[in-house]
This record gives C-alpha cells, sequence and structure tokens, in this order.
C-alpha cells in the first residue's frame, strides 16, 4: 500500500466516521400533536368582542355544529351580542317593510398566519336575530389557524389549532 | 472515464436540488422555487426530463408538532429542464414543471413555475488538483406562472403549484472527483418579492423574506453506474402580511435526504433514479413532509 492509497482510505474512513456521526445527531425527532375534537372545542368557545367602530359594542362566541375534517367541510353557528348579552344584529335590524335596510352579514374568514393565506370561502346565512350559520368551513391543512370574523370594517378572531 | 464520471455527477446535483427544492413546498403552497438547469460537467448542453411522484406525510406546524395527514395527497411532477454552453465559461438554461395535484378522488394539473438560469464557471478544471474542487456559480430568476395557493379556488386548494413570488438567486455548485468517489456541495441565498393580492378573502400585500439552500452529497462509481446519497437543508424567511389582514408570518425550514441510483446507457444518455424523504432528518418547521420518487433521463451534448 503506498502512502497516497493509506491517506485515501483514511479520508474516507474519516468521511465515514462523519457521517455516521452525523446520522446520529442529526436525525427527526418529531413530537406528535395529539388533539381531540373536544380540545378543539373548548378552545373556540371564547368570547370575542369587536373593539372600535361601529361594531364596537358587539361579541362574537362561536359553537361547532359539525367539525371539518381532512376531507369533509364543517359548521358552526355564532352568536353576536351586545355588552348587555342580548343577541343583535348589526346594523339596522329588518322591520320586514319594503325598502328596509338589510343586515350586514359578517364576513368570515379562514386564515393560516405561518403561510399567509386562507382556504375555501365560507358561506354565512342568517338563521335569527343575532344567530347565523357559517358552513363550507374548510381547513386545508393541520396547524394554526385563526377565524376572522370582519365586519363594519372591524374584525375579530378565533385562534385555533387543528 | 473522466468525461463518463462528470456525466453521472450531474445526476447527483440534479437529484440534491429538485429533492431539496420542489417537494417540501408543493404540499401545501403550491410550488417550491423552480429548480435551475445546470451543467456541473464538461458538456455543452443537456437536455433532462424528470417524473415524480410525491406523497404527503405529515405536517409540521409553525410550532414544530408534527401531524400524521390521514387524507393522502400526491404530487406528479413532469419537469423539462435544459442548458447550454456559450462563450465557453458561461451557460444558460430554463427549467419548467407541469404538475398534478389530488386529494380525496379530485385533482388539478397544469403549470408550475418556470427558473431561468445563467451561470459561470468560476472554478474551472484546466489542471489537476487534489483538493481543488469544480465550481459553477449561477443566477436564478423564479418566474411565478403556477397560481400560488393565495389565488387557488378548487377544492382543497388543489390547483395552487407555484410559489406566487418573483425571486432572484444566487448560488454556487462545487463538485469534486477523487477515484471512485464524487463529492457534491452547493450553496444558494435567495431573495423573494413584494406581491400585491386582491382576493375575496385578503387584498393586501404579501411580504416574503430571504432565503438560502445548502446541499451536501457523496456518490460512489463503479464503471457506468453511480450510487448516491445527498442532505440538503432549505430555509425560507416568514411571510409577512399587510392589509386587510396583518399577520407576520413564520419561517419555514425542513431537510431532505435522498438516495440515488444512476446508470450511463451510453456516452449521450443517462438513466437515474431516486428516492427522497423529508421526515428523517432535522427539525422541520411550519411545512409539509413528502416522500418522493423521481426518475430521470438525460441527453448530454458533448464539446
Amino acid at each position: 500500500m503506498t502512502i497516497q492509497q493509506f491517506r485515501f482510505q483514511m479520508s474516507a474512513f474519516l468521511g465515514a466516521i462523519c457521517f455516521v456521526l452525523f446520522l446520529t445527531t442529526s436525525c427527526a425527532k418529531p413530537q406528535y400533536l395529539e388533539r381531540t375534537n373536544e380540545a378543539i372545542l373548548e378552545t373556540s368557545k371564547k368570547e370575542v368582542c369587536f373593539s372600535g367602530g361601529s361594531a364596537s359594542s358587539l361579541c362574537i362566541s362561536l359553537s361547532w355544529d359539525t367539525m371539518p375534517t381532512e376531507t369533509e367541510f364543517g359548521r358552526f353557528i355564532f352568536m353576536l351580542k351586545g355588552q348587555d348579552g342580548v343577541l343583535r344584529d348589526p346594523g339596522n335590524e329588518p322591520d320586514g317593510s319594503a325598502g328596509a335596510p338589510q343586515v350586514e352579514l359578517p364576513k368570515v374568514v379562514l386564515w393560516m398566519p405561518s403561510m399567509g393565506h386562507g382556504s375555501s370561502p365560507v358561506a354565512v346565512e342568517r338563521i335569527s336575530k343575532g344567530l347565523y350559520l357559517a358552513r363550507d368551513v374548510f381547513f386545508s391543512m393541520k396547524g394554526d389557524w385563526e377565524i376572522r370574523f370582519q365586519l363594519a370594517g372591524n374584525q375579530v378572531v378565533h385562534a385555533i389549532t387543528l | 472515464m473522466r468525461l463518463l464520471f462528470s456525466g453521472i455527477l450531474i445526476f447527483g446535483v440534479i437529484t440534491g436540488f429538485f429533492h431539496s427544492k420542489t417537494a417540501a413546498a408543493a404540499s401545501c403552497c403550491g410550488g417550491g422555487f423552480a429548480t435551475p438547469a445546470l451543467i456541473v460537467g464538461d458538456e455543452r448542453g443537456t437536455l433532462s426530463v424528470d417524473v415524480s411522484y410525491a406523497d404527503i406525510a405529515t405536517e409540521v406546524s409553525s410550532s414544530g408538532f408534527w401531524q400524521n395527514r390521514s387524507s393522502p395527497e400526491s404530487i406528479e411532477t413532469f419537469r423539462l429542464h435544459g442548458a447550454h454552453i456559450f462563450l465557453d465559461r458561461f451557460q444558460a438554461g430554463v427549467s419548467a414543471s407541469f404538475i398534478n395535484r389530488s386529494r380525496q378522488n379530485q385533482s388539478s394539473a397544469g403549470l408550475g413555475d418556470v427558473a431561468l438560469n445563467v451561470g459561470y464557471e468560476t472554478l474551472p478544471e484546466w489542471d489537476y488538483s487534489r483538493w481543488r474542487p469544480r465550481g459553477v456559480s449561477y443566477m436564478t430568476l423564479n418566474l411565478p406562472l403556477g397560481r400560488s395557493i393565495q389565488d387557488a379556488t378548487e377544492p382543497f386548494q388543489l390547483d395552487a403549484r407555484g410559489r406566487g413570488f418573483w425571486s432572484v438567486a444566487l448560488g454556487t455548485a462545487l463538485t469534486k472527483v477523487r477515484g471512485p468517489i464524487d463529492i457534491f456541495v452547493t450553496v444558494e441565498a435567495r431573495r423573494s418579492f413584494v406581491r400585491e393580492v386582491k382576493t375575496k378573502d385578503f387584498t393586501g400585500q404579501l411580504r416574503p423574506g430571504y432565503g438560502a439552500l445548502a446541499s451536501f452529497g457523496v456518490g460512489f462509481n463503479h464503471q457506468l453506474t453511480r450510487l448516491g446519497g445527498s442532505v440538503s437543508l432549505n430555509y425560507e424567511d416568514p411571510i409577512e402580511t399587510r392589509g386587510s389582514i396583518s399577520s407576520t408570518g413564520s419561517v419555514t425550514r425542513f431537510v431532505t435526504a435522498a438516495l440515488s441510483l444512476s446508470q450511463m446507457l451510453n456516452d449521450e444518455w443517462t438513466l437515474s433514479v431516486s428516492y427522497s424523504d423529508q421526515t428523517l432528518f432535522g427539525a422541520p418547521q411550519n411545512t409539509s413532509l413528502a416522500r418522493t420518487l423521481m426518475v430521470t433521463t438525460q441527453h448530454r451534448i458533448g464539446r
């Protein structure tokens, strides 16, 4: 064996050692998050209130009717209440007369803040005074999401982790 | 023999590049950055076709928690890329992808981002040196021709196939052949540019930042066959949003490990099969993790 061959074999051996060290120290150590629907429902019970503007006296709380899955849309009911706890519609209330102003429906936007994108559009329907149904709720991937309620130029956020 | 080695070595660099840049980001947010087409050997030109199948296995939140997918999603990519030498040491290349994403019996296909790159052989191999590598420095322009996730409208956002940003990258690929062993190292820095968005859900600016890539690979060559492995580290700054929704975003990082087997069919054609996995190494964050199988065919044009 020549000196050059010896040096080459030593270099290859050291390189292999470094590689094995790299493998053993750099292996991923996944921390899996196991969340149940109950845990998600618990985080959704918190009431959030608009601050400022014409909606400043309104607060929102939501209740899941159907939790969304990876393959199916979900739906939830949310309530708009005044600070006195009474259900209210934003803006003028309809009195049934012709030409009466329509209730401004709150807009619901699903947003993933860590990645800067949303998800499928959410449809909102009015059930009764201060009571609304949000359907076609779908989160395109797991992680931390925000359910944003937008009304009269203001918005409040329900944070949710899937 | 040296020409044969350099030809096979290209596959190590290409494999390391492709698996590191395109597989992961494609899963959740459209496409990753388009991969530059580079000549790192003695060829005058190359034309390659890649066909890959990626399975999205896991999602990692911005807090670093892993969650397995119960609803599988697959991404099939057909990529065409070529490069050609001009003025002896300069080269220009183009890379384009056609992507098909499938999930829950629904699918969407279309064009992904396109990359244009120019390169310069900064470290030519004019004489033998035991340690001095061969180096090609390059600049890549990413054209956001694929629809971004912010603009996606189909179910599961399957029509998101692009990054959505114009970006410029500067990088260097270093290669060295010592006997039957070849080694490559690639480093790259990139900058994505601000973009105005107006959709039903969001009106405002998306403000990405800087990103970086570092790859290292080793190959063992026996006659016309090469067995290689590579590891790539990828990092992206948070995407900040300003406008109707303000958020600061979160960094994205992941590590891609790849194994490849290449066979030179003759002086002009090479066939390669490679497998990559993003669930094995590192501490990924704010990303989806994929396992990808890729078959590459390359035609080389000699000088």
